[in-house]
């Protein structure tokens, strides 16, 4: 089995604890980066769909200046975010080098737009099951979770797989900067060395994890569409 | 009872504003079915809203039994609980309490698609303190009640619209409300199923003693389960009164035309438009209203022979509101001009409601 591998990809065979140690970086910061952005653009994108004109919690001034705030970083592009955001990180996590300086700004590449996507699956809620509940005498709180996360589950796990994905995308750029993980494991091994072999690993090992978490978000959100997760029968 | 006065209600947009409400005055009696009918736009969504404060009016004041007295003034909502006299500006808290003692049911019945019937039920009743046997109880107490016991674990998405909307009755009902409010109920409904929610509306009337205010643009609903119905035209209420009375002497131009869509009668008004030899053969084409005193009478044949004229029957129609009979008829009256008067005459002294539809 070394031996068949050594044979078809014998540089990557030849670092293999760079290869593992990149794979492993990589997926820190997917973790934490990806749990932090869940919490965050969560939070933002319920915010918006609360505050916005017509909403359950109508404010005119925390709705501005959050969609603001959302548009202006989702048009910075990610490379140039990176480089700017060097001081404030170097603020917070005391480094901006590491997985350790890649977390913050993938969470500020990630958040607006994962608060877009679940802005937008909270709007596919029907208004008239929001105005149920209200007219049932439910509070706010009730609404968001009881109507809102709850009817929007489907759309929710397909944003978040969808953001999921692009954030491995952002993970490989911050690597190219410096951040360490399979990106920076392709660009100083394979294409420096001119590896071809450790490019091509790389991509597939990708491309596993990319299709793995595609295949799990679509079959979530398809068994909780016009249905409970965990379905339990009343006799 | 219900008492709305005095609710105004204006949306305010950037373009133009839209009056959706002018004083209305309504009352509603405990126990009552109470129909508002008018056009879409005329404001009868709105001034039900009204009711449970989904939509807050500009100006006037609700009073609803057991509950209390909400008045606007300056802007300002100040809730007197029934019995006292200290007020206070209505908070959320207090409409939550209105909002548990006010049923709601919609046009697009509006259930959670990812919980299963049982959970939508019982959706009102979590956390209000009760324990998960006694929202069981409840829950499989109600859906006997609206006859879908075996449809608990069900999904809306595998009900019909009949179905849906016993669920959703089923759900307004929870905690026991006293007043159902429904908004265009059968209005999506096919209309056997809307013939099976409006017996089972009727039904609940009589056996929770439940008070309904129902909305809808369809007559027909009013005619079927209705007590009581006022007609709204521009967010006004034009016409109001008990719906016999109401459908047996209609007296604003809407209201007739409503009346004359549900029986039938508006035929006559195609057959004009389309200029049928039916009706312009001459003479006096009238429309003729029996109501409970005159419905039983010859009249028809008694005016022939009397006056000597022809009595040519171009529409006809017999129906039961609340038990009673009122008939409609469409007649063309051939013969002297005097004698056509004549006879217009008598029938009016003899209870029937004439309308001279067109003279020939």
């Amino acid at each position: 089995m070394a031996e068949w591998l050594a044979s078809i990809m014998p540089n990557v065979m030849s670092y293999t604890d760079k290869f593992l140690d990149s794979c492993q970086a990589t997926g820190q910061m997917f973790l934490i980066a990806g749990g932090l952005t869940f919490v965050f653009g969560a939070f933002f994108g319920i915010l918006l769909t609360v505050t916005r004109p017509g909403g359950i919690a109508e404010n005119k001034v925390v709705y501005r200046i959050v969609d603001l705030i959302t548009n202006i970083f989702r048009s910075i592009p990610f490379v140039i975010l990176l480089i700017f955001l060097i001081p404030l990180t170097r603020l917070i996590v005391g480094t901006a080098i590491g997985v350790k300086g890649a977390i913050v700004p993938l969470v500020f590449g990630a958040v607006p737009f994962f608060t877009r996507q679940v802005e937008v699956a909270l709007a596919g809620v029907d208004p008239g099951k929001v105005e149920a509940a209200t007219a049932m005498g439910s509070g706010k709180l009730g609404i968001i979770f009881r109507v809102y996360l709850h009817e929007a589950v489907p759309d929710l796990i397909r944003v978040v797989t969808v953001t999921a994905i692009s954030l491995i995308g952002l993970t490989t750029m911050a690597g190219a900067v410096g951040a360490g993980g399979i990106g920076s494991f392709a660009i100083n091994y394979g294409q420096n060395l001119h590896h071809q072999d450790i490019v091509n690993v790389c991509v597939v090992v990708l491309l596993v994890f990319v299709s793995l978490l595609q295949t799990i978000g679509n079959t979530l959100a398809r068994r909780t569409t016009n249905h409970a997760l965990f379905h339990k029968n009343i006799k | 009872m219900i008492e709305l006065s005095h609710i105004s209600k204006t949306y305010i947009a950037p373009d133009k504003n839209v009056i959706a409400l002018k004083d209305v005055n309504i009352q509603v009696e405990a126990g009552q079915v109470y129909g508002i009918v008018g056009y879409s736009g005329a404001g009868k969504s709105t001034l039900v809203r009204c009711i449970n404060f989904l939509e807050r009016p500009d100006a006037g004041s609700i009073r609803i039994d057991g509950f209390g007295t909400i008045e606007i003034q300056d802007g300002k909502a100040l809730y007197t609980r029934e019995g006292e006299t200290q007020t206070a500006v209505l908070s959320e808290k207090h409409l939550k309490t209105l909002r548990r003692d006010l049923g709601m049911i919609f046009q697009h019945f509006n259930l959670l698609d990812r919980n299963t019937v049982f959970d939508n039920i019982a959706y009102p009743l979590k956390y209000t303190g009760k324990t998960k046997e006694q929202i069981r109880d409840r829950v499989l107490e109600l859906l006997d009640l609206v006859d879908l016991r075996d449809k608990v674990n069900a999904y809306p998405s595998e009900l019909s619209g009949g179905q849906k909307q016993r669920v959703a009755i089923a759900r307004a009902l929870a905690n026991n409300p006293k007043i159902l409010l429904s908004d265009e109920a059968t209005s999506a409904l096919d209309p056997d199923a809307t013939e099976s929610i409006l017996k089972l509306l009727k039904d609940l009337n009589r056996k929770l003693n439940l008070t309904i205010v129902l909305i809808t643009h369809e007559m027909a609903v009013v005619k079927s389960i209705c007590d009581r119905v006022a007609v709204m035209e521009e967010g006004r209420v034009v016409e109001e009164g008990d719906v016999y009375e109401v459908f047996s002497k209609p007296q604003q131009a809407i209201t007739k035309k409503f009346v004359n869509t549900s029986s039938g009668m508006g035929q006559i008004n195609r057959l004009i438009r389309e200029n049928s030899s039916v009706v312009n053969a001459g003479g006096t084409l009238v429309q003729c209203t029996f109501s409970k005193d005159s419905v039983g009478e010859a009249l028809v044949s008694d005016v022939s022979r009397r006056f000597g004229v022809n009595v040519n029957i171009i529409l006809g129609n017999v129906e039961l509101l609340q038990g009673n009979p009122l008939g409609g008829l469409v007649v063309l009256i051939d013969g002297d001009e005097e004698k056509r008067e004549a006879v217009i005459e008598y029938l009016r002294a003899h209870d029937v409601r004439v309308e001279v539809i067109a003279r020939g």
